[in-house]
Formats: structure tokens, C-alpha cells, sequence
């Protein structure tokens, strides 16, 4: 197919085109692609230009040499791709593979777009040039490393797994001369910072990135290069010990964390199982041991891990428990499901003080719990070695390269240079067969020989004729498809019918078994534009953001302009609407929609999980991120027959017609029972938990469901003595008792308290929700003659308040009371949550007694404008006042929201909305 | 001249003296009784989801216990004493509170933070206000950083005593760590004692003086009990430099001497407190915790008017007798009830006249198969066969026992062992027992009804422990001591015609 693919040289992943040029005359050509895409007639005309061709176009970068007029359609419409960024070329490619790669592009790499400049020249004078260049190349940004690096069997065999299982062999093939002309190429380093963020070296975006953490991009390039660690002829190079290695280290590490990953070693060897290296001092070292485990049968197999003081277990890469803190030795234990054979393992473990004890227990299938035996355990280790020669830079040349570089016309396309000299304009091409388009390579020179495919001349040819037609924005429908074909999305994706993945490529495509096909093949995209909320689009297309726990296969992300272009263009082609169909906002609603989704209703939670804690069967999509996600309008036809939206889904038809489950709910009403079951999703992170759902208390989180939970903890940033209280509602609040003040507000999730009730804890704790409102800091009540006055800057005890209760309302919610014994003055504060569309509102409540001349401050912010009785912050958050006179003055920081508290004493109540 | 003297004696006493353990006795041997035997172990059953890590307990009648535990909640379990005691969350929320104290209608903690007190104020069953009484200390963030009380002394003043910070105080250094604060009723604050490290055991006795516990490490050569005598330096130079602050009623020590031995130092330092126990580590106990002295008046066996001291790693309980010599407190301690189900951090007195032991390993592991939980201790009605007391006298002991000894082995002097050694004052965690020496019992007197004991000794040494073992003691029928061991803290030697 189109060069979807990159481009010049060192590119190393050649993609494996689904779709290619077939050998057919333009006219046939014509009919198939307008039968498959209706958007292509569109330029009506003669002149109809295949998807492919226009992105080869931009791909090949014709526009680079031929220039369009500066403005034009025509010029944005069809400008270069950038190619491959060369800017530390040195650092990444053998030379000799530089030299091999000029010499004979299409050779060297099948498809590339990248043309062979050099054509024209004589041998000698093209291997003089191709000498030069490669000590330019050769040596930007450094030398290439050819120094073997270690690695592990079980590294490239969790990397094939990778690669076969989350989505790389959508596009790329793993076969012998790819892998031969990968390894032959570039380094473990180069390859796997390239994985990590393709976009860097490959600024087209076209090699999109699947959000890999720095290990699993790691073990896909040793799979990628493990011709590197054969020896010439195939065998593999292995050294076998059993035991693990283990690596040593010294320092006061008070976790598994980075400061131990990345520690440099003190000691080194193996040991024959999981425990303390042979020597070690008392306190304050780390080790790590790595190896591989064999499980002899198949199954679920749970590893407990004793540790004194924290550890970690990897299986896999996986991380099965997490055993940190400082304490005596305990033990924790996390369950794996495992093919019989053998998995990578990895131990991590530091001692800070006192006693010091490590060990590892498994069970599993007919193994009872037992100390992992030594004959379970080896350590096997290769070397990837890149092997090469050094290039021996010469400056003369590598001047003269880098000359070259500009006057060839490399630079047009891998520096975003100036057009190449020499190309006419692309206004005044001929239309003929002459230029880059001569097929007698002694008529072509100097223009640079392009490896055409069969049909793609002609179709040029054609383009060139007839540019007029072209010189417009493509219409959403084509752009839809210009940008499916680039990006490849129907190698998962079907829409419209077309695309998804091939039978052959269907059994990579894997998930829970449970929900078959739709749990494991990407969704269909048709009519996506009017189901997923425009900034859902972005996310996902942009970002890659995943909702899908059940799909192994991974949605890559390919950067924030593809995303904003793509979700545009499908929510309008589409006709998506974010705000149709949304129903009236009630409390009761709410209620009434939680019921249904809960254990007393339709059971949602039996496949569906809710923020975070897993449903109670299935693991289908999480319900919590509905509203973030879908437009309403989708969700509520959805719900009505979800068979039309989505065929073959197990989701059923609870509103199907003739069936009435809940006739006494709203009348048995489908629609209003619909409506009130998005009403209550439309909380999103604030929506009370369903009832029947198995709320995980595992792992230390703090999770309110029938009365607010509170919970004294070292805060970061805050202070020592820090109250933090989470309410039903899932909002949330920090009270810095220390500084007695209201620090911030937040909705979703409460806390975790592993820091503070694990181990000897007292780790500085922070929220785990989000949308975290911060309030001014400092003092919220001061006594001020003048309402504009700067605010003071000495506060909580240095300004004479301190913190005297926290009283506990019949909703068992916190009232705090601090005092201020010079002015006699006595506050309580409280927070009271209320739902309000799109979430809950807090109401902040503050009682005063005494006091004279005391202000108020709500709010510090850039900018605050009055709306009606409201203010807003150009933050977006909205305060509502009862009981006092507000007032907007310039602050420090910018507008400040202040309120005059009555002399004597009163009652001020804001609402807060954010 | 004298000492020349008396190294003769002892030398010609070496000579005389038969030295070894005697023979065992003869006649049968009787059955070997356990500890089990008198004092049985009962456990309290909660559910499972209540994470049982006490801090703090009280026993305040009507069935009831309350339970503050290391989360910072405080259960209140109803039907305590029965097969199903009913659990339900009292309050949350607060900073791991480690003490109860029920006093006024008020139930107070203390917290990291603060001294609070709190209460159910509209009888619902559940906590609903907890008002801050002091926070006249403050907390850098340092999980070290323990609160520890309060308790009440006679004039109503409440005690905390303060833990020093171990490692990183991510909000900066503050004062009074490693301090005992004694708070008036109407919440004014001073603080009386420093040099404390780790006091997790704040106790009043029946006569009103305050003692409290101390975990073994830097500047701590050994775990101890001590009084909390206001104005007094207790070692640990950690938070001296408050003395200087207007709450502060302690004299600054100067600088402590680093590596000198306990005795040499107290003659240096003359604010220092000396501990009215020094409890040897490893042999009574690792990480001593809550104190309880008996109060019960014989409904827990024959130690009225002891100390009962728990530990946070042995999961056992201790026992001391205290006595004032030379205006000091000292006295012995003995080895008393082991195997609970983990470490002990409070006890207190249920209303059956059982001991409530409220438990938690976390952190730093103990002996036990069990991470928390609460269990009794029942006296079976049968008395032990234990040293009583053991009383320092001019030239050596008095032991009294709680049952008749065989006379002839109680006037053998061979029935006795002892050592004496004491600890150096020093910067690294804990110290050896060093500078050990021999004490020879040279005559012992039996009083006639076998019950106590006058054993004279020479080498005793002021400043130093002397630990006595009793191995071949047995009563007339010729069961053995349970525990036939004692470590006395011989601060001073009683003049003679005290």
C-alpha cells in the first residue's frame, strides 16, 4: 500500500502494507476506489485521485522541490510529510547501514518513499558522495554505540509477547529480512527510545506510539534485534546458571523506587534463592534479583513475598505485590495468572534499619504453599551485540557531507530546508512523463529516481494535468479517509463497513475470553463521530486513552494535532452533538438512576465496574466514565437497543419492546427511567458509589459510602496534622488543623492510606481524585478595617489562631472550630456536598462568633467577574454568597473575592462550583 | 589498706565459698508448672474487617471496652467480656492515638498533634466532638513522632510523654521531641522532663509519682522505667535544646558525655534521672510499652500493688516491685506472662478484675502469630510459686516468696547466682552490659516460715544491676520458682539502719 510509511533512510520498521497499488489502468482504478470510498468523486471531475496517491504525494514530499503558491490550497493540502529526523543520526544508525541505505534506498528497504537522489551520478562519484555523507551522518549527535549490552531470554520473550499481543503486528511484520535489516541497523538504545516516542524521530506521526512504559519498550527492541544476540551462524549465545543474579546495593533507600532501580551496584553474582545476597552490611542497602521462574502447570498462581523491610515482585514485568514500607519482617502476597514454562522474574527489595530478611512462597495448582524451590528458579543471559565497525570520522568529509546534504536536497525534507534548486514549480510542470516521472533512468537525471508503484505514475501523471481541481481543502470525508489510510486505522478499526482486522491478523487481537469478539476486537468506528463527546475524540485518537480493560490489544495515541483534526472532522461528518438530548437536572433523578444501576435495579454492576472498583462479573467498560465519554443523545438510543449500535453486543435490551422490569419506577417509563440513569452518570467522578457494588477496600484505599470518613495524615504540601475527610458524595476536603484552615477541596476518589497505616508509614499523603481546588492560602478570616487592604501575611498560630475541635454533625460530617483568643473570636467551617448537574457543589459553611471589622476571603485569581449574583474565576470556578457583603478587590496575586462578615458575628454560606 | 582487706576477703572467701549450682533436690519430681497453669489467656473475637491495631483501651464498665487504635479510630465493643462482643466505629479520623483515658465525662487521647479530649454529645452511641485540650507541641512529619497518654496525676494534671523524630522531618525540626509535657487542667502546658527517645508507657502510680517507659537505641543503652520527676534529664541530648524555651521546666544537662558508663555520668550530669529499672534487653523484653500497676486487691493473684510492664516485640507481660532508697525509686523486675498473640502496646484492668491487653505488630514485627487484636488475661485462682519481692539491704537481699521455700535449700548459698553489670551512655542504638562482675553470696538466712530469705553478698556495685538466678530454689514438696530469675537496679545501696 502507500507509503502510509516513512520515508527516507534509516527507518527502521518497514510497515507491511494491507492495501496496495494494483497493477490497473486509472479508469478501473477509478471505479473500485468510488465504489469503496464515496467521498473521492467529490472533486467531480476527470481527475480523481486515489487516497493512497494523495498521501504519497505529501509522503514523497513532490511540494518540497516543486513549489505550490505560498497560501494556496493546493500548497497546505498537499505539503511534505516531514521526514525523518536526522538531527543525532550518529548516535542511531551504523554507518555501514548508511552507506548501504544511499546507495540503493528501495533495496535496502522495500517501499520507502525516500528517493534515490544519487541515480544520476556516476559509480565513482556516487560512492565519493555517499562517503561524505556518511561521516555527516555518521557522526551528528555523536558516534553510534557498538558496545554489546546485556540482556536476558526471558527479556525477548515477554518483547515477542508484546509485540504480538498490543497492536505492533496491525502494521508490522515480523519476518526474517525486516528483523535481519533491523538488527543490521541501529542499537537496543536507539530502537527502544524509539518506541517510547516514535513521534520524535518520525515527526509525521505516522508510527504512532502505544504508551509503553520504559521496560516494555526495552524488551520489545530486544525481541526486535535478537538477530544481535545469535552468533553468525544462528545459534543462540546463552550462558545458563540456576539462581538468580542479584545486584547489591548500598545507601538509605526507604523504597523499591527509582533511587534502588537506578542505583549503581556495589555487588554483583548469583544465589541459588530468593533471599539476602551472601554479604551485606547491617542497614541501608537495596538488592534486586532477576532470573526466571518455571511454573509447572498452568493456572493462577499466587506469590507471597516476606520482607524486611519493603520489596517488590515482578513476573513477567508485571507488578504482583508491592510490599513497601519500613517494617519487621511481613509478608504480603499477589496472584498471576501463568502458562506453564518459564516467566522473567524480578525481586527488589531495601533495608533500612533494625532487622533486615527476605524470601518468596508460592502456590499454585496442586502446589501447596511452599518456599519457591532452587530447581524453579535460573538465571540465563545473552549479549546483544550490534557488532559493526567505528566510523573513523574524517572532518574534510564530514564537511563536504554536510554540504551535500544541503545542496542534494536532504535537508528540503529531514531539516524542513529550503526547496531544493533546480525543481520547476509545480505550476509549470509539464504533465508529461519527463522529471522524476521519466521512466529511462539516462532521460531522468539529475531528477532523483522514485520507486513508483504499479499505477501511481499514471495517477501523478493525471494529478499534475489537473491541479485546479485540486486546489481546495479537502472535505471532512475525504480528510476522514486521507487520514484513516495514513494512520492505518482499518488495520484494526472497520467503518463503514470497511477495514478491520483480516482473518489471518484476527487471532493477535486477544482479551477476555468472556465477552468473545467484543472483547477482544477494536470497536467498530462507524458513526463514531455521533458517539463519542468531540473531546472523547481527541483523547482517544490523540492520546490513546483506553477504557477497555478487557482488550490486550492497545489503542496507540497519535499526538494532539491528529487528534483535534480527526475529532472534528468525525464529530461534524458524523453529526455528533455534545449537548442534544441531555434531560432535566434533578436530585431525585439521581437517586432513582443509581437505584436502577444497582444491585436492587438492572445490575449493571454485574459487568460493569464503577470508578475504579471492578464489577462483579465481566469486566466490561467502567460506568463511571460514561459522561465524559458519550454524547447523550447515543446513550440513550443505545440503551434502547443496543444490538443497532453495536452488533453481536452482550449487552442487553433491558427497555426492549414489550419488556417492563420496573413498571412502578417513573411509570415504567423507558425514556424517563433512561434519562435517570445518565442523570445519575452525568456525575461522573462525583456520582455515590451503586448500591451492591463490592467496594475494594484492598490495598488501603479509603472509600465513603454510607457516612463520611475521616482520616488525620501527614499532608504534602499542607502540613503534619492534616484532617482530611471524604464524603458519599465523592467530594472531598483537606483541613490543615496545624494552620487552622480549609486547604482544598476535590471530587472522585478519597485517599489512599497505605502511607500512613502501612508499616511504620508516615509518608506525606495526597488526594486521589481529581479536579482539586485549591484555596487561598493563608488565613481565610482576618480582622481588616479596610475590605482592600492586602491581606496579611503572618497566619495560623504566628497570627493567633488555633485549632479547637472538629464536632461531627448528625450526618457524622465534620464541623471544625479554631479560635483566635486575642480577638475573641471563634469560627467553625464546615462543607456540606450537594449534586448539581455535571456534579456535586460543596457548600462552605462559616460561623463566626465576636469580631468587629473581619473579612472574608474566598478567592484568589487572575481575574473574577461578577455574573448576576455569582462570581466566576477565570479558572472556571463559580462562588455564590449568603450572609456577608462580597466584594472584589486587586490583591497581590490579582483579583481577590472577599466578604464583610457582620460586626458580632454571622453565618456565611458560599456555594463553590468547579 | 582497707581495700586490701577486703580483696583478701574475697579471695579467701572464694576458697571457702563451694562454688557451682547445688545438686537437684531429691524425692520426686514434681510435674513442671507453666505460666499457663495460674494466668490463662483469653481472646476477644472481632470481626474480621476491624483492624483491631490498639493504641489506646479503656474499661469503663457495663460490658464495655473502648479501643483507640494506630488508624486513628476508636471502637466501641460491646458485650466485651462475652462470646460475641458487638463492635461499632466510636469516632474516626483522629492521628494515631496512643492512650485512652476516661476522666470528667470526658474520654481523652493523645494524638501526634495534640492532647484532645471527646465525648458523645448527644448520647447517640458514637463520638461526635473532639476538642483540641493542648497542642503546645508541634510535629515535623516523621513517623516517629508518637504521642503517648494521657494519664492523670493526683491533682488532676494530665501526662503525655513524647516521642523524638527517627529520620527525614520533611516540615522541619520542632521543639520538645524526646519531652514529657504535664498539662493543668484547664490545659496549660509545661514541659518537665527531657531526654526521652521513645517513651511509649506513661503511667501514675498508687502514690502519685509519674513513671514511664523507654525503648532501647541511641542514647537509651537498655530499655527502661523511670520516674518522670519534673525538672529532670533523662539521657537522650535529642530535644535539650527547648530548655531553653519559656514552656520548658528542665535546666539544660550541658553536653552529655558520649560513652561513659551509667554511674560515671550520673555523677556528671546532675539534672540526670537515673531509670528505676533498667530492663535488660532480650531477657526482659525488646520494646517495653503500657504499665498498670495492681490496684485489684487480690482478684489478680498475690502481686497487689506491683507494676505490670507490656512489650511491644516479646508479646509478653513483666512484672516489677518498686522501693524508695536513698530518696530514689528502685527495685527488681521478673519475667511474668509470655506467649499473647502478638506484641502489647496498652494494658488495662477489665471490669472482671481480668488484665485487657490491647495489641499490634505493625511495624516492627514481634513474637506471635497475629498482627492485632485484644485478649484478657484471667487469674485461675491458683498462686504462682514466684519471687514476691526482692529488697536491697546494706550488705544484700531480702527475697520474699509467695509460698513456703524449702529452708535448707533457701540457706544454701549455692542457690544462688549473681551478676552484676551496667551500660554505657552512648550515640550508637543500645549498649552491651559491660564492665560485668561476680557477687558472691556468702550466708543466707532463711526466715522460719520459708517465705523470705536475707541473702548477704559481697561485690555489690551502686549504678549496676545485679541479676540473681535461683535455679535451685524449690519449695518443701519440690517444685521450682516459675520464674527463677530477678533483675534488681541497685541505683543506691541502703545505708545500714535504714
Amino acid at each position: 500500500m502507500t507509503p502510509s510509511s516513512p520515508l527516507c533512510p534509516p527507518e527502521p520498521d518497514p510497515v507491511r502494507f494491507g492495501r496496495t497499488f494494483v497493477a490497473l489502468p486509472a479508469a478501473v482504478l477509478l471505479l473500485l476506489l468510488s465504489a469503496a470510498d464515496p467521498g473521492i468523486g467529490e472533486d467531480g471531475g476527470e481527475t480523481i485521485l486515489p487516497v493512497s496517491v494523495e498521501n504519497s504525494i505529501r509522503d514523497r514530499a513532490c511540494l518540497g522541490c516543486h513549489t505550490a503558491e505560498e497560501g494556496s490550497a493546493l500548497a497546505s493540502r498537499f505539503a511534505p510529510v516531514p521526514a525523518p529526523n536526522l538531527h543525532t543520526s550518529g548516535r542511531e544508525y551504523q554507518p555501514e547501514h548508511l552507506r548501504r541505505f544511499l546507495a540503493d534506498p528501495q533495496g535496502v528497504r522495500p517501499g520507502t518513499s525516500m528517493p534515490d537522489v544519487l541515480a544520476g551520478l556516476d559509480a565513482g562519484e556516487k560512492s565519493e558522495v555517499i562517503e561524505d555523507l556518511v561521516h555527516f551522518l555518521g557522526s551528528r549527535g555523536g558516534l553510534f554505540d557498538r558496545r554489546p549490552q546485556a540482556s536476558t531470554p526471558a527479556e525477548i520473550e515477554q518483547g515477542e509477547r508484546l509485540f504480538s499481543t498490543i497492536g505492533c503486528r496491525a502494521c508490522h511484520e515480523d519476518d526474517p529480512a525486516w528483523r535481519r535489516s533491523l538488527a543490521e541497523k541501529t542499537n537496543v538504545t536507539t530502537l527502544t527510545a524509539h518506541l517510547l516516542d516514535p513521534h520524535h524521530r518520525l515527526p509525521s506521526g505516522v508510527m504512532p506510539s502505544l504508551r509503553l512504559t520504559e521496560d516494555e519498550a526495552h524488551v520489545i527492541a530486544l525481541h526486535l534485534l535478537r538477530d544481535q544476540a545469535r552468533n553468525d551462524d544462528g545459534s543462540e549465545r546463552i550462558t545458563e546458571v540456576e539462581g538468580l543474579r542479584y545486584r547489591y546495593f548500598e545507601g538509605k533507600f526507604s523504597d523499591c523506587g527509582p533511587a534502588l532501580l537506578e542505583a549503581e551496584p556495589v555487588g554483583a553474582g548469583t544465589i541459588r534463592e530468593v533471599g539476602l545476597p551472601p554479604e551485606h552490611r547491617e542497614d541501608f542497602f537495596g538488592v534486586i534479583l532477576e532470573g526466571e521462574i518455571e511454573v509447572p502447570v498452568g493456572g493462577s498462581w499466587t506469590f507471597g513475598l516476606t520482607s524486611d523491610d519493603g520489596s517488590r515482585l515482578w513476573i513477567d514485568g508485571r507488578e504482583v505485590v508491592v510490599h513497601e514500607g519500613l517494617h519487621a519482617p511481613s509478608r504480603r502476597e499477589g496472584s498471576v495468572d501463568l502458562d506453564a514454562g518459564w516467566h522473567g522474574i524480578r525481586v527488589s527489595m531495601f533495608e533500612y534499619s533494625e532487622g533486615e530478611e527476605l524470601s518468596l512462597d508460592w502456590s499454585g495448582p496442586g502446589v501447596a504453599r511452599a518456599a519457591v524451590p532452587p530447581a524453579a528458579l535460573r538465571a540465563r543471559t545473552t549479549v546483544h551485540d550490534p557488532g559493526g565497525e567505528k566510523l573513523a570520522v574524517d572532518r574534510d568529509r564530514r564537511r563536504r557531507g554536510q554540504t551535500r546534504f544541503m545542496e542534494l536536497g536532504c535537508a528540503t525534507c529531514h531539516s524542513n530546508g529550503a526547496p531544493t534548486a533546480g525543481a520547476p514549480p509545480l505550476a509549470e510542470l509539464s504533465g508529461s512523463d519527463s522529471g522524476c516521472l521519466e521512466t529511462d533512468p539516462a532521460r531522468r537525471a539529475p531528477a532523483p529516481s522514485f520507486a513508483f508503484e504499479a499505477g501511481e505514475r499514471e495517477a501523478l501523471v493525471d494529478w499534475v494535468a489537473a491541479l485546479s481541481a485540486h486546489d481546495s481543502p479537502a472535505e471532512d470525508g475525504r480528510a476522514i479517509e486521507l487520514a484513516f489510510d495514513r494512520f492505518s486505522c482499518r488495520e484494526c478499526h472497520a467503518r463503514d463497513g470497511e477495514g478491520g482486522p483480516t482473518l489471518e491478523e484476527s487471532p493477535f487481537f486477544t482479551g477476555t475470553a468472556e465477552l468473545g469478539d467484543e472483547g477482544r476486537l477494536p470497536p467498530d468506528l462507524s458513526g463514531v463521530g455521533a458517539k463519542l463527546r468531540h473531546e472523547a475524540l481527541e483523547r482517544v485518537i490523540g492520546h490513546g486513552e483506553s477504557v477497555r480493560p478487557y482488550m490486550v490489544t492497545r489503542m496507540p495515541s497519535y499526538g494532539s494535532a491528529v487528534g483535534e483534526m480527526l475529532a472534528e472532522r468525525l464529530h461534524r461528518q458524523d453529526g455528533g452533538d455534545d449537548d442534544a438530548g441531555v434531560p432535566e437536572f434533578g436530585t431525585r433523578a439521581v437517586e432513582i438512576g443509581r437505584e436502577l444501576v444497582g444491585g436492587g435495579g438492572f445490575r449493571c454492576i454485574d459487568c460493569h465496574g464503577f470508578a475504579g472498583h471492578d464489577s462483579l462479573g465481566e469486566p466490561a467498560i467502567d460506568l463511571a466514565t460514561l459522561e465524559g465519554r458519550l454524547q447523550p443523545r447515543w446513550y440513550h438510543e443505545y440503551m434502547k437497543d443496543p444490538l443497532a449500535k453495536r452488533p453481536g453486543t452482550r449487552m442487553p435490551a433491558f427497555w426492549a419492546e414489550g419488556l417492563e422490569l420496573f413498571p412502578d419506577v417513573l411509570d415504567g417509563d423507558a425514556d424517563r427511567q433512561i434519562d435517570a440513569t445518565w442523570t445519575y452518570l452525568s456525575l461522573g467522578e462525583s456520582a455515590p458509589l451503586p448500591p451492591g457494588l463490592v467496594v475494594d477496600r484492598r490495598d488501603f484505599d479509603l472509600v465513603p459510602v454510607d457516612e463520611p470518613i475521616l482520616f488525620g495524615a501527614f499532608f504534602e504540601g499542607l502540613s503534619p496534622r492534616t484532617i482530611c475527610c471524604g464524603f458519599p458524595e465523592r467530594l472531598s476536603l483537606a483541613y490543615d488543623a496545624e494552620h487552622s484552615r480549609l486547604a482544598l477541596l476535590w471530587r472522585g476518589d478519597f485517599m489512599n492510606a497505605r502511607g500512613t497505616w502501612q508499616g511504620r508509614a508516615g509518608q506525606l499523603e495526597t488526594p486521589e481524585g481529581s479536579s482539586l481546588l485549591t484555596l487561598p492560602p493563608g488565613d481565610a478570616i482576618v480582622s481588616l478595617e479596610d475590605a482592600s487592604a492586602p491581606w496579611p501575611i503572618l497566619s495560623g498560630r504566628e497570627a493567633g489562631w488555633r485549632h479547637a475541635a472538629v464536632r461531627r454533625d448528625a450526618e457524622r460530617r465534620p464541623i471544625f472550630r479554631r479560635l483566635h483568643a486575642g480577638d475573641g473570636v471563634e469560627v467553625e467551617e464546615s462543607i456540606r456536598p450537594r449534586y448539581d448537574a455535571g456534579g456535586s457543589t460543596a457548600i462552605r459553611s462559616i460561623r463566626v462568633w465576636g469580631g468587629e471589622s473581619l473579612l472574608l476571603r474566598l478567592a484568589v485569581a487572575g481575574e473574577i467577574e461578577r455574573e448576576g449574583e455569582d462570581f466566576r474565576t477565570d479558572a472556571g470556578v463559580l462562588y455564590r454568597v449568603a450572609g456577608g457583603i462580597p466584594t472584589l478587590v486587586d490583591g497581590a496575586e490579582g483579583r481577590e473575592l472577599r466578604v464583610r462578615i457582620p460586626a458580632g458575628g454571622g453565618t456565611i454560606e458560599v456555594e463553590v462550583q468547579w | 589498706m582497707v581495700n586490701g582487706v577486703v580483696v583478701a576477703l574475697v579471695g579467701l572467701l572464694a576458697l571457702i565459698v563451694p562454688q557451682g549450682d547445688p545438686a537437684p533436690p531429691p524425692g520426686p519430681a514434681a510435674e513442671v508448672p507453666s505460666e499457663g497453669d495460674y494466668y490463662r489467656l483469653v481472646d476477644l473475637n472481632a470481626p474480621e474487617d476491624v483492624v483491631l491495631e490498639v493504641g489506646g483501651l479503656i474499661a469503663p464498665g457495663e460490658g464495655l471496652l473502648y479501643a483507640a487504635t494506630r488508624r486513628g479510630e476508636v471502637w466501641r465493643i460491646e458485650d466485651a467480656y462475652g462470646d460475641e462482643p458487638v463492635f461499632s466505629l466510636w469516632i474516626d479520623g483522629l492521628q494515631e492515638p496512643l492512650g485512652l483515658l476516661q476522666l470528667n465525662g470526658w474520654i481523652y487521647t493523645a494524638q501526634r498533634g495534640e492532647l484532645s479530649r471527646m465525648r458523645d454529645a448527644d448520647g447517640d452511641g458514637r463520638g461526635d466532638e473532639v476538642e483540641c485540650v493542648t497542642d503546645a507541641w508541634r510535629i515535623s512529619g516523621n513517623y516517629h513522632e508518637y504521642a503517648f497518654g494521657p494519664r492523670a496525676d493526683r491533682e488532676g494534671n494530665l501526662w503525655v510523654t513524647l516521642n523524638k523524630p527517627f529520620g527525614a522531618e520533611p516540615f522541619g525540626k520542632v521543639p520538645f521531641r524526646g519531652w514529657a509535657m504535664r498539662i493543668t487542667p484547664d490545659g496549660e502546658a509545661r514541659a518537665v522532663c527531657s531526654g526521652l527517645r521513645s517513651p511509649c508507657g506513661v503511667e501514675v502510680s498508687p502514690w502519685g509519682d509519674v513513671f514511664y517507659s523507654d525503648n532501647q537505641g541511641e542514647w537509651c543503652p537498655t530499655n527502661k522505667i523511670a520516674h518522670l520527676r519534673p525538672g529532670t534529664f533523662h539521657g537522650h541530648p535529642w530535644g535539650i535544646d527547648s530548655s531553653d524555651l519559656p514552656e520548658s521546666d528542665v535546666r539544660h544537662p550541658g553536653e552529655v558525655p558520649n560513652g561513659r558508663k551509667i554511674p560515671e555520668v550520673a555523677r556528671e550530669l546532675p539534672n540526670l534521672q537515673l531509670p528505676a529499672l533498667w530492663l535488660p534487653y532480650d531477657k526482659m523484653g525488646r520494646s517495653p510499652s503500657g504499665m498498670l500497676w495492681d490496684t485489684s486487691d487480690g482478684t489478680f493473684g498475690p502481686f497487689g500493688g506491683q507494676l505490670f510492664i507490656a512489650d511491644q516485640h516479646s508479646a509478653n507481660v513483666m512484672r516489677a516491685h518498686l522501693e524508695m532508697v536513698d530518696g530514689e525509686w528502685q527495685g527488681a523486675c521478673f519475667p511474668f506472662r509470655e506467649g499473647f498473640g502478638c506484641g502489647i502496646l496498652r494494658i488495662c484492668w477489665g471490669e472482671d478484675g481480668s488484665m485487657v491487653a490491647g495489641m499490634s505488630n505493625r511495624g516492627w514485627g514481634s513474637l506471635g502469630n497475629r498482627p492485632y487484636g485484644i485478649q484478657r488475661l484471667v487469674w485461675t485462682g491458683e498462686v504462682p510459686n514466684e519471687v514476691l519481692r526482692m529488697e536491697a539491704l546494706p550488705h544484700g537481699f531480702r527475697l520474699v516468696f509467695t509460698q513456703p521455700m524449702d529452708r535448707e535449700l533457701l540457706a544454701d548459698p549455692r542457690s544462688y547466682r549473681m551478676e552484676s553489670y551496667t551500660y554505657l551512655l552512648h550515640e550508637p542504638y543500645g549498649s552491651p552490659e559491660v564492665d560485668r562482675g561476680r557477687v558472691l553470696v556468702t550466708t543466707a538466712v532463711p526466715a522460719a516460715d520459708g517465705l523470705s530469705v536475707e541473702i548477704h553478698c559481697v561485690g555489690l556495685r551502686a549504678g549496676y544491676v545485679h541479676q540473681l538466678h535461683l535455679d535451685g530454689l524449690r519449695t518443701p514438696e519440690g517444685v521450682p520458682l516459675l520464674h527463677p530469675v530477678a533483675y534488681y537496679t541497685l541505683n543506691a545501696i541502703p545505708a545500714a539502719g535504714e
